[in-house]
């Protein structure tokens, strides 16, 4: 098994497009049991998934808990991954999002879920975006697209994304009917996609 | 339906929805394509919610994956995306496609040419399933069929016939024509005991102003050194 040189390391930045193909082909190597290559797909997706868990969940322990799960079954399902379905990013974010959110959903009767709605509705969790960021100019550029959606449509997105929300809750948060945020939440990603230039 | 694919991709849905919007996906390919827009839309709010990680995290996963054991692959899904038949092409071709790849996946039975044939279904299934797909057949002979799905945007084509004579020590040779008039080998068509080719996917469909087939020595030729036996046009 071929393995990399640790000073061929890349940790500058590369442009997204440049890096999704590496990414791939690093989970290749994991899924033919390629540790080494697993280091490296961690330090890649690491910030993403602990910042995503983090902003769902708010409290670190659990967060950290649920980024090591996350960052295991990875591992576990590397030859899973079909890269004509979509970026190895959007993967292992997807896999980070719904992780998360069942650990929300599943506290879905405790106090603590109750008062996280209380507290969504208080403060605003909207404009929360991380602080400690690495990719700060991919941050930068979802916070402009971000700022080109309507108000209701930008909430939905957040609550549902950031929030952990089901568009029901969403509804019920922003006093809207069900269709409206249905409709919101897909117009609004819509937007961003097109603003964001995604391309798939 | 289709107006909860945002919902989806936001992971929003609940338990019901998100099991009948799923059986949706499965019959709607624009959906499916939409979704996996939204998909990657939403992982880049993921991406920007950044933030470092804990330092001792890295070595409680490594530490964790040392222990853990990893999935097998999965098997390979024959189950054909519906929208095959609402693409307008002849039923009666995607079916035989679809047997030619299912009777290919078991009549298989070594592991290393299982491993092959499964790449191929695959490469098969997203030529098959490309938005762009084009299908063109013909009968070149009593009996024979042949047909050609042609997706540019995958830059691939899938080569199907039924309906061969087993040759003994020749193979057929699929050969695509390029403008300017020169030919490029796309592979030996595997033919099974029935007759039928398995289907042969090739490369630089973008290029090819035709297929033609040609009978040649086992194992094949640079170039085409017999008179072609079939001869088709794509449609651009």
């Amino acid at each position: 098994m071929k393995e990399e040189p640790l000073a061929h390391h890349v940790d500058t930045p590369e442009p997204a497009i440049a890096e999704s193909p590496r990414l791939a082909e690093l989970l290749r190597q994991v899924a033919r049991g390629d540790e080494r290559a697993f280091e490296q797909v961690y330090d890649r997706v690491i910030p993403s998934v602990y910042g995503l868990v983090r902003k769902i969940l708010r409290d670190p322990a659990q967060s950290e808990e649920v980024a090591q799960e996350v960052l295991v079954e990875v591992w576990r399902s590397a030859c899973r991954y079909d890269e004509h379905r979509g970026s190895p990013q959007a993967w292992v974010l997807t896999l980070a999002h719904r992780r998360a959110v069942d650990r929300v959903r599943s506290e879905q009767a405790s106090s603590k879920r109750a008062a996280r709605v209380a507290a969504a509705e208080v403060t605003t969790p909207y404009d929360e975006v991380a602080e400690e960021a690495t990719g700060r100019l991919e941050q930068e550029r979802v916070r402009r697209c971000l700022e080109t959606l309507t108000e209701l449509q930008s909430q939905s997105v957040r609550l549902a994304y950031y929030g952990g929300y089901s568009y029901r809750e969403v509804a019920r948060l922003l006093s809207s009917p069900l269709g409206t945020i249905k409709t919101r939440m897909r117009d609004g990603l819509v937007r961003l996609r097109d603003c964001l230039g995604v391309e798939w | 339906m289709h107006t909860l694919a945002g919902a989806y991709a936001l992971n929003a849905l609940e338990e019901e929805g998100l099991r009948r919007f799923e059986e949706h996906l499965a019959y709607c390919e624009s959906c499916a394509q939409e979704v996996r827009g939204l998909t990657e839309t939403a992982a880049l709010l993921g991406t920007a919610a950044a933030r470092r990680p804990p330092q001792d995290l890295r070595r409680r996963v490594l530490d964790e994956v040392s222990r853990t054991r990893q999935l097998a692959p999965a098997p390979v899904p024959l189950a054909i995306p519906r929208r095959w038949w609402q693409k307008g092409m002849g039923l009666g071709l995607a079916a035989s496609l679809l047997l030619a790849v299912v009777l290919g996946g078991v009549a298989a039975n070594q592991y290393r040419e299982l491993s092959e044939m499964r790449q191929n279904e695959r490469e098969v299934a997203l030529v098959l399933a490309a938005p762009d797909a084009r299908t063109t057949s013909a009968q070149p002979a009593e009996g024979v069929s042949v047909s050609v799905v042609t997706s540019h945007s995958r830059g691939r084509l899938v080569f199907s016939a039924e309906g061969l004579d087993r040759l003994d020590d020749e193979d057929y040779q699929l050969w695509l024509a390029r403008p300017g008039g020169s030919v490029r080998s796309a592979g030996i068509l595997a033919v099974d005991s029935d007759g039928s080719a398995r289907p042969l996917v090739a490369t630089g469909a973008d290029e090819a102003e035709g297929v033609a087939m040609t009978v040649e020595p086992e194992g094949g030729s640079p170039q085409p050194t017999t008179a072609p036996m079939m001869e088709m046009p794509l449609e651009g």
